[in-house]
């Protein structure tokens, strides 16, 4: 199934819950509502036409508003700033799936806010969400509703902060074993 | 040995108690089976048999830190492994030797300004006698800093009165 045709499907099936389609010319992403998030990943796995029974990845995002408006380029004027309230500081999940029967990839997106950023999980649908929901945990704290175990996978547990956040200011000391080591670099 | 020599049958050596001990102890030195990172492919290509890391004694790679002597930090200490790093070492019994292999054990290398997560040299947590350069250094530095590990072995005081 193509692209094209994955993306009709959907919109019959879940109408306004399916956004936007990103950089359709290369690998398209489709934004979806989270709200439909869990329903729409059941679809794509269990539809017989699309049966996208393999998650691929699971990556989490995070998207400080300034980096969509200034998306045009280098030496072109800056667009005029948008009047009304600032565009909001967003977290994003993106799941890519895969088709063994028909050979085909989806790639899903969805965008929740920063101050309570929770998406449910998948991992009933792919056990493989498992790991990978909690490494998006670990380092961009996003919270996974429904998740058996989520717990840091990757830094050790009374690590503060989540490190591949843009604003993340590393921490000056950590203990070892009671000795303070400095963290950032310099003697 | 002036006094003593040439006074006995050809099959008798004499030596001091400490030249002795120390050449023990530098004739088979036992590092732990321990490999963080990428360095940890050059010291196995070190002590199989085109380097032959045998050839110093010092490649009876063992399992258990209880029966090593020396500890090869081979490669990036991050600060979850740090602790762990400070365990093995404490549970090895002395004499015990620590090498620093490559850049990221001795000073966190390429992570020295960005590692977030990345011990800016295994020293701040553990002692180190010899620090070997490179990234990954190669089998001839690690051997290199092996036998620099001899050479300090061999002026260690175990019975004489340090001066």
């Amino acid at each position: 199934m193509d692209m094209q045709s994955i993306v009709a499907r959907l919109h019959e099936r879940f109408g306004e819950a399916i956004g936007e389609v990103e950089q359709p010319e290369m690998e398209p992403i489709i934004v979806v509502h989270v709200s439909k998030l869990v329903d729409i990943a059941a679809f794509l796995r269990d539809d017989p036409e699309l049966a996208c029974d393999s998650l691929m990845c699971l990556t989490g995002l995070d998207l400080p508003p300034e980096q969509k408006k200034h998306a045009g380029k280098k030496g072109e004027e800056k667009p005029e700033e948008p009047e009304g309230p600032p565009a909001p500081y967003l977290l994003g999940v993106v799941y890519h799936l895969f088709s063994f029967r028909h050979r085909h990839r989806v790639a899903l997106k969805v965008l929740v806010p920063r101050e309570d950023p929770r998406v449910p999980t998948v991992t009933h649908l792919w056990p493989a969400a498992n790991w990978h929901e909690r490494e998006a945990f670990d380092l961009f704290g996003i919270i996974f509703d429904g998740h058996p175990d989520l717990r840091r996978i990757l830094l050790p547990d009374d690590w503060e902060g989540y490190p591949l956040r843009k604003d993340y200011v590393v921490q000056e000391h950590y203990e070892i074993e009671g000795t303070q080591v400095r963290v950032p670099r310099g003697w | 040995m002036g006094v003593l020599e040439q006074r006995f049958e050809d099959t008798v050596i004499t030596t001091t108690v400490d030249a002795f001990i120390n050449w023990a102890r530098k004739s088979s030195i036992w590092p732990m089976g321990f490999g963080i990172a990428c360095c940890a492919i050059e010291m196995m290509a070190t002590s199989a048999s085109r380097y032959d890391l045998d050839r110093f004694g010092a490649s009876v790679f063992r399992a258990s830190p209880r029966q090593s002597d020396l500890m090869i930090v081979a490669g990036t200490v991050t600060l979850k492994m740090a602790s762990r790093v400070k365990r093995l070492y404490d549970q090895m019994p002395d004499p015990k030797y620590v090498l620093s292999m490559g850049s990221c054990a001795t000073s966190g290398g390429p992570y020295w300004k960005h590692g977030y997560h990345v011990l800016k040299g295994v020293d701040r947590v553990i002692p180190v006698d010899v620090y070997v350069p490179g990234c990954p250094p190669r089998p001839e530095a690690l051997i290199e800093g092996v036998m620099l590990l001899q050479k300090k072995i061999m002026q260690q005081r175990v019975v004489r009165k340090s001066a």
